[in-house]
């Protein structure tokens, strides 16, 4: 997903940011479904809208559902105007799926909080202005779910840190963020003290749910299916079922954005949909590389060879971040009374 | 309110014990004479015929329990075969050949129909034509090579040509019908493994706190779910070939994971006659093959897919189309 500053402003002058974000603050308040539909459009097209993406997708409905009415004027014009960005701060060095025991902390001061602790893999958290961060208010990790709030954080904050972290293709776009006596002013914590955990799982849903679940390896198939227009071969099969895969799996998407829209915290269907989109996104470079190469006498595009290697090489990634496929699982077996 | 009143139905008139005994006798009239005045099995037909006027999709539910239920009889396809006029209405069930109508020595003859010994009529392509058949002259051999309630139908020589159908798509209805009956199926599957892993009890504890077992039902949980929705999504666009060929691929996939994790769960008493899981992993096996399985649909949609020049999304948006959103733009 590319990173461009200059197409998220363009994209909210054409009014296609803050679709389910309240007029009165700037949004469109054109519903759920209109965002699916344009978003649909913007992946398969393989658009540069990672600079938005996270503020549009989550943090933004999140602010307009727990947030004060001072909250939402403050942060959402800015999310809707395509000049806010925002990452996620969720995981630490010792709390990944067990996220739980985050121990990153704020104690309460005059006027404030202050915070310390770390966060890791925060994606665009180099590039972004504000980090909605998961932090410990009060208790210990044994404590678990209790004394958990969320805040947001101003990046350019004095005692704020961050360092790139390189991935496997040599791409930096996750980070590092320290936090050294970081003041939080009190009105930047989001919801209420203590309920992080529950915000947190509702957040969850919406990023777990939508379309980008599906189709980050979408321009693998496209290309694909172009090169055998133009050089027949019997693959026939091979396409079709993805195909089957990718419709089955758009249905599912909506069902859920359904759900959302109706005011619903859907987080097993959710868990559903990200497990299996994932997994398609996940088999869908593996199959193409092996069809690519079965006729060793035929040449297939070089761009498209690179595409593939590069989302193979990043597919794993893809039942990691947003949860893992075990998690996610064992979410779904809670849903349904096993555990 | 229709998924009601079919649970009612179903949960009354076709027990584990009611699909036992059709499949030992081929006798399902209680059951058929139920959905019939229930107005089900005319749903799709007029009001002004006499029938209640529904789209297929209105159906689903119906459709599901049926698969639920295991109901022993071909209740989608006498659904849509009762909008033809050449069929009778008090038709009974009609079941659809897949393969043509043949000439063999002992008479003219349809090899391995799903539902043949249960069905009244049989619709089937007799050379070019789809005609619909009476199986009251028909001699019925049973062929546990195309299900449990399979047969293959043998008419004398001289036997009449029976009435030409207006639909020429039935191998597809078949395949389509085939696929709500298998996610109906995995809904119930899905339920009894859940119960069953929290009452069976190993190393001290329910088998339900063992995280693999968790992990297997998750896994199984997701492709229910898919199966569910691709299978509606072949209801709803049930006019679209692409539709049908998204239905019968994924649902067919799908139907080899639940089976499996199903039986995996169960251990050893799943494996039984007498426990009830074989009712519907076995119709899973079948109904996966009948009317050709994953590789053959997902051949016909690659085709479909090349001979457009749309890209796979638009491709797959188009099918969709069909399929109202939940809430309106
Ligand atoms: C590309 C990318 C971008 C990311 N972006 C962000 C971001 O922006 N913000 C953010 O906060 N985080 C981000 N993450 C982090 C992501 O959320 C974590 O990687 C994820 O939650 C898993 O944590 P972990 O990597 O520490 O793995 P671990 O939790 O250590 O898991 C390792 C393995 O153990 C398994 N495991 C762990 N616990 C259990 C259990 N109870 N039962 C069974 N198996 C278990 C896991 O399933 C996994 O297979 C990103 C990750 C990636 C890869």
């Amino acid at each position: 997903m590319g990173f461009s500053a200059e197409f998220s402003r363009k994209m909210a002058e054409k009014g296609w940011l803050g679709l389910s974000i309240e007029k009165q603050y700037g949004g469109q308040e054109a519903g759920f479904f209109r965002r699916y539909v344009i978003v649909e459009e913007l992946l398969a097209a393989g658009a540069p809208v990672s600079a938005h993406w996270i503020a549009d997708r989550q943090s933004g409905p999140l602010i307009q559902r727990y947030g004060s009415e001072e909250q939402k004027q403050r942060y959402l014009p800015g999310i809707c105007a395509g000049q806010s960005f925002f990452c996620i701060g969720m995981s630490e060095p010792n709390a990944g799926s067990d996220l739980a025991s985050v121990r990153s902390r704020a104690e309460k001061t005059v006027g404030g909080w202050l915070l310390n602790g770390q966060k890791i893999w925060t994606t665009n958290a180099t590039r972004s202005h504000y980090m909605i961060a998961l932090v410990r208010t009060s208790g210990s990790a044994a404590d678990r779910h209790q004394g958990l709030s969320q805040f947001v954080i101003d990046l350019s904050a004095p005692g704020v840190e961050i360092r790139e972290i390189k991935d496997l293709n040599g791409d930096a776009h996750f980070s590092e963020v320290f936090f050294k006596d970081v003041f939080l002013p009190d009105d930047t914590l989001i919801g209420d003290e203590g309920a992080g955990w529950e915000q947190v799982t509702a957040e969850l849903a919406f990023e777990r749910s939508g379309p980008e679940r599906i189709l980050s390896s979408i321009v693998v198939l496209e290309g694909w299916l172009n090169w055998l227009r133009a050089t027949p071969q019997s693959h026939d099969e091979k396409l079709g079922r993805a195909i089957a895969h990718l419709a089955t799996l758009r249905e599912l998407s909506i069902s859920v954005t359904a759900r959302l829209a109706a005011g619903e915290s859907p987080i097993v269907q959710a868990a559903i949909v990200k497990d299996l989109g994932t997994s398609f996104e996940q088999e869908l470079p593996v199959m193409i590389a092996d069809a690519l190469t079965a006729d060793p006498r035929l040449q297939p595009p070089r761009s498209l060879m690179e595409t593939t290697v590069f989302v193979a090489g990043a597919a794993p990634s893809y039942s990691l971040r947003g949860g893992t496929r075990e998690i996610l699982r064992g979410m779904i077996a809670r849903g349904l009374g096993l555990r | 309110m229709l998924e009601e009143s079919a649970k009612q139905l179903f949960a009354t008139h076709c027990k584990a014990e009611h699909v036992r005994k059709a499949q030992q006798t081929g006798e399902i009239e209680t059951l058929l004479n139920e959905l019939v005045h229930a107005g089900f099995v005319d749903a799709l037909v007029p009001e002004a015929d006499g029938g209640a006027g529904l789209s297929l999709i209105d159906l689903a539910p119906v459709l599901f329990q049926a698969g639920a239920h295991a109901a022993p009889l071909p209740l989608g396809d006498t659904i849509v075969a009762r909008t033809e006029p050449a069929v009778p209405s008090g038709s009974g069930a009609v079941a659809i050949a897949p393969g043509p109508l043949e000439t063999t020595a002992k008479g003219r003859m349809l090899s391995n129909v799903p539902f043949g010994r249960v069905a009244s009529y049989v619709i089937a392509r007799s050379p070019a034509d789809w005609h619909l058949l009476p199986l009251e002259e028909a001699t019925v051999l049973a062929s546990p090579s195309s299900g449990i309630l399979g047969a293959d139908l043998l008419w004398p020589h001289d036997a009449p040509n029976g009435l030409t159908v207006e639909r020429q798509d039935w191998f597809r209805i078949g395949a389509l019908m085939r696929a709500v009956e298998m996610a109906g199926a995995m809904g119930r599957l899905l339920e009894m493994t859940v119960a069953y892993a929290m009452e069976r009890e190993q190393f001290g504890r329910a088998i339900a706190k063992q995280q693999a077992i968790q992990q297997q039902i998750g896994e199984m949980a997701e492709h229910c779910y898919a199966a569910r929705i691709s299978a509606e999504l072949g209801l709803a666009g049930f006019t679209d070939p692409s539709a049908s060929a998204i239905a019968k691929s994924r649902v067919s996939e799908a139907a080899v994971r639940v089976g499996a994790i199903a039986h995996a769960v169960h251990g050893a008493i799943g494996i039984t006659e007498e426990h009830d899981l074989q009712l519907y992993t076995r119709r899973l096996v079948e109904a996966r093959i009948a009317y050709g399985g994953e590789s053959y649909w997902n051949r016909e949609l690659g085709q479909a897919l090349l001979n457009t020049t749309d890209s796979s999304m638009e491709f797959v948006l188009s099918v969709s189309a069909r399929k109202k959103m939940p809430i309106d733009l």
